[in-house]
């Protein structure tokens, strides 16, 4: 029955060429343009490690003066993402948490030490020994550093993949000596591939390249090079440099993460950042109620804004142009239905029943919502295509560094079940727009088309 | 035939013209929230900059190693760029043009920020500043060679880094003085440096900084320019060529310029037009993926109206001619379709109004914009009236050609 149900909506296709060629083209712009809108959401809204979402924590402290004149963010009541110096180095202290990691951004230049080589300016992430272990991230050669290492501090460095290969051509270099901004570096790990989308661990917008150079935090004390800003609540402008920074109450780049598994830890260590606030405030700093948090992976990419406004609303402006065109292809499908009328008025008083009618008109439909989701898929990877030229000229022109076509492809890929939703969600528009034309051609007496012949 | 028996001819088959009306009305909504959407976009894209854009490089340079020093590699890096043929001056920043790299300070009228004050841009710069970026000196006179303090270093906060004597932009002026004859001599205290201060020696008509404006951005034209050396060892030169020449002294200069001196390198090498374009490549692609989508809404609109209109004529090709027959003129056959179609945009625009309205509430608070001007809803009313009688043209004037002989004719 099925199968004589798709002959007749083919043969229908066919005798309506035009028509149905047009409802097709409709349907698949909707679909495609709501495909790629929601490709590029999905992209940016996923979490990297969501499978420690309830055990990792970024923690925020309110240290802001009293003075409300710097509050120009759009949620003032957030407390600042980075932590003072300071306060970083004692919160660092607690005990509480399985793991506890101090990090920031910085940046520095690095020599292979190879006669004739360049120094090259790359992104080091100056952080404590359990930032690996913490984040689970995966080792070529060799492995962390440890506490000693990080009290020291020890001359360790880890690497990426990337710049082992740019450095020293490849291999296991364990062992090898570089040197960061000046200061010499004993290779202990070199890093597979690894970039989390988003870089969730600092402020979370960036879909840029990995970090290249990992060492322990305290060399921030000794290598003035490194660069380091920070921001003035109390005087609204910026500071950089380690010397300026540690002594002052300015937001330093610093964030803290730490990993908890139990509700006991997370009381314990909520009501230690409370307390620490609290005596704070006696002497004199933190000038506003009490306002910690510990905040998830998830939670912070939200406070992040990583997806964006912008991308919402382009989701939402491609969703109503389907609803735009769903309402327009109802009126085509409406007017290709109403023309062949007389025929299922004949099928009618041969005998077919209300329900075969209505049975066919919808096989039709469906027929023509499936093609339009295969071209819809089409058009969507098109423009998707069309937006890595644009948006990610990286993607297309040849760059040293993988990680920019990594992230380019990663950020415009539609993935398998963006490609099922795709199929789905064209059904259900042909079907939106195809029940009422069907029920309608169902729903009529024979005789209202005989009677015109 | 009068509107009420059109009327009742679209009621009687109320789900075409009902479900045309809503297309119309969601299209309105779209179209004039795009439209002004990409209206801003484009505007930011097109805002000047002040500075001499076409004819203008820069070389970011990285020292590096114990043998390298700031002062005298800044100082014989200029002479070099300086004595090149085709160079109308060159100077050195702290920042990157087009980013925040610059110092954020607020600057206020009196010291310890106790009058009024903003939030501006600070360029660490050299003298022949104002002529390397080609700004347009409005009053006063530039800082002279002798301010230009060496590069800082140790904390920041305790030594004033800016130097004694400022140019700022005419907008900062404005903001802090009242104006720029108002500013010209007076002191400009900065927060940064434990309220020290600098007199204010001139005035520039403009100079953009920051890579965006609009919300939020509203200090990317306060700008000041104070004579120091940057510290560090990042060095950002701008290079400003005579007209057209560009290129064949960035060539020379590439080839030339690492190897002049040890212990440092290029980073990055690009003309400002390059910048410029890149930084506003963001705004400039979100203006295109919304342009297309909206030109899809309105062909799929004019689509719609298109094939109801049609269909309509199809259908009631009968009465059309028996109508003919009694006397309408082809006149009168075009009317009644073009009537029917503006029946239908109308009502749905009515609709799409106040839905245009909601969504416009809603868009700008989340893209932080101001309120949809009303400009935008007019015109996107009257787009698509326009859209929608040209659409309905073409079948109405085949509606008119059927000939009064048809209504005798069996179907």
């Amino acid at each position: 029955m099925l199968w004589h149900d798709l002959r007749l909506a083919l043969q229908s296709i066919r005798c309506s060429p035009i028509i149905s060629a047009l409802i097709v083209l409709v349907i698949a712009t909707g679909i495609g343009t709501s495909v790629m809108a929601l490709t590029l959401y999905h992209a940016k809204a996923g979490n990297p490690i969501w499978w420690k979402d309830d055990v990792l924590y970024r923690v925020l402290v309110d240290s802001r003066p009293a003075s409300h004149e710097s509050d120009t963010q759009q949620h003032p009541e957030y407390p600042p993402f980075t932590l003072i110096y300071r306060d970083a180095l004692a919160i660092h202290q607690s005990k509480i948490p399985e793991r506890s990691v101090m990090e920031f951004y910085s940046s520095g230049l690095v020599d292979s030490l190879r006669p004739g080589a360049r120094p090259l300016h790359r992104r080091v992430r100056v952080t404590t020994h359990e930032f690996f272990p913490m984040f689970e991230v995966p080792f070529l050669h060799g492995h962390g550093w440890s506490q000693s290492d990080d009290a020291g501090p020890s001359q360790v460095v880890v690497i990426s993949s990337f710049l082992n290969d740019s450095l020293f051509g490849g291999g296991n270099n364990v062992g090898r000596t570089l040197t960061l901004s000046g200061h010499s570096f004993t290779v202990i790990g070199v890093l597979e591939r690894w970039l989390p989308l988003p870089r969730f661990y600092d402020e979370a917008k960036d879909f840029g390249p990995a970090d290249d150079l990992f060492i322990p935090f305290r060399w921030i004390e000794s290598i003035p090079e490194l660069w380091m800003g920070g921001f003035c609540l109390q005087t609204i402008s910026g500071i950089s440099g380690f010397k300026a920074l540690a002594p002052s109450d300015c937001l330093s780049p610093i964030g803290i993460w730490v990993e908890m598994t139990t509700q006991r830890q997370r009381r314990e260590f909520s009501d230690f950042l409370d307390s620490y606030a609290r005596e704070q405030q006696r002497a004199g700093r933190f000038g506003r109620p009490i306002n910690n948090r510990l905040v998830k992976v998830s939670t912070w990419l939200e406070m992040n804004d990583v997806v964006g406004n912008e991308n919402r609303i382009h989701v939402a402006l491609a969703l109503v142009f389907l609803g735009i065109c769903i309402l327009n292809t109802l009126g085509l499908i409406l007017a290709k239905f109403m023309s062949a009328a007389p025929l299922q008025g004949i099928r009618r008083a041969l005998g077919a029943t209300r329900a075969d009618i209505l049975r066919q008109h919808l096989m039709e439909v469906v027929v023509l919502g499936a093609l339009a989701g295969l071209i819809g898929i089409g058009v969507a990877a098109a423009g998707l295509r069309l937006i890595r030229i644009w948006v990610f000229p990286e993607s297309v022109q040849p760059h040293e560094n993988p990680d920019f076509a990594t992230i380019a492809q990663s950020l415009s890929h539609m993935d398998g079940k963006m490609i099922l939703f795709a199929l789905l969600l064209s059904l259900l528009a042909g079907l939106l727009a195809g029940s009422y034309p069907a029920w309608r051609i169902g729903r009529m007496a024979p005789a209202t088309f005989l009677k015109i012949q | 035939m009068g509107i009420n028996t059109l009327l009742r001819t679209l009621w009687r088959t109320p789900a075409g013209p009902l479900l045309l009306a809503a297309q119309v009305a969601l299209s309105l909504m779209i179209f004039a929230n795009v439209a002004y959407v990409i209206y801003t976009r484009l505007e930011t894209t097109a805002r000047p900059t002040g500075m001499d854009v076409d004819n203008i490089f820069w070389i970011s340079s990285q020292g590096y190693g114990k043998d390298y020093d700031q002062r005298s590699t800044i100082q014989l890096d200029l002479e070099y760029l300086n004595l090149l043929p085709g160079v109308i001056a060159a100077s050195v920043s702290n920042a990157e043009p087009q980013s925040l790299d610059a110092l954020h300070t607020q600057v206020s009228v009196a010291p310890g920020l106790k009058g009024a004050k903003m939030l501006a841009l600070v360029y660490q710069t050299t003298d022949k500043v104002i002529n390397t970026l080609g700004l347009q000196l409005l009053k006063g006179r530039e800082f002279s060679r002798d301010a230009v303090l060496p590069p800082s270093s140790g904390s920041a906060l305790k030594v004033n880094p800016f130097g004694p004597e400022v140019v700022i932009t005419e907008d900062l002026a404005t903001k802090l003085f009242g104006g720029s004859d108002q500013a010209l001599g007076k002191p400009l205290y900065f927060s940064l440096s434990d309220g020290g201060s600098a007199t204010i020696v001139g005035v520039v008509a403009l100079l953009l900084a920051a890579p965006r404006f609009g919300l939020g951005w509203d200090f990317a034209y306060d700008v000041v320019l104070a004579p120091a050396i940057p510290g560090g060892s990042t060095a950002i030169y701008f290079v400003r060529t005579q007209p057209g020449r560009r290129d064949e002294v960035m060539a020379k200069v590439k080839k030339e310029f690492e190897a002049l001196r040890p212990s440092r390198y290029i980073d990055e090498f690009e003309t400002l037009t390059d910048t410029v374009s890149q930084r506003r490549a963001a705004d400039r692609n979100g203006a295109m993926i919304l342009a297309i989508l909206s030109s899809f809404v309105l062909a799929v609109t004019m689509l719609g109206l298109f094939g109801f209109a049609s269909f309509a004529v199809t259908s009631r090709t009968k009465e059309i001619g028996t109508r003919r027959a009694i006397g309408a003129t082809r006149a009168d056959i075009v009317k009644q379709f073009l009537t029917e179609n503006l029946v239908i945009t109308t009502s749905g625009i009515a609709v799409g109004s106040v839905m245009t309205l909601a969504f416009a509430l809603q868009l700008s608070m989340l893209l932080e914009l101001p309120r949809l001007p009303i400009i935008f809803l007019t015109g996107a009313m009257a787009l698509i009236w326009m859209t929608g009688l040209i659409a309905a043209l073409i079948p109405a004037l085949r509606g008119a050609s059927v000939p009064p002989a048809v209504a005798t004719r069996a179907a």
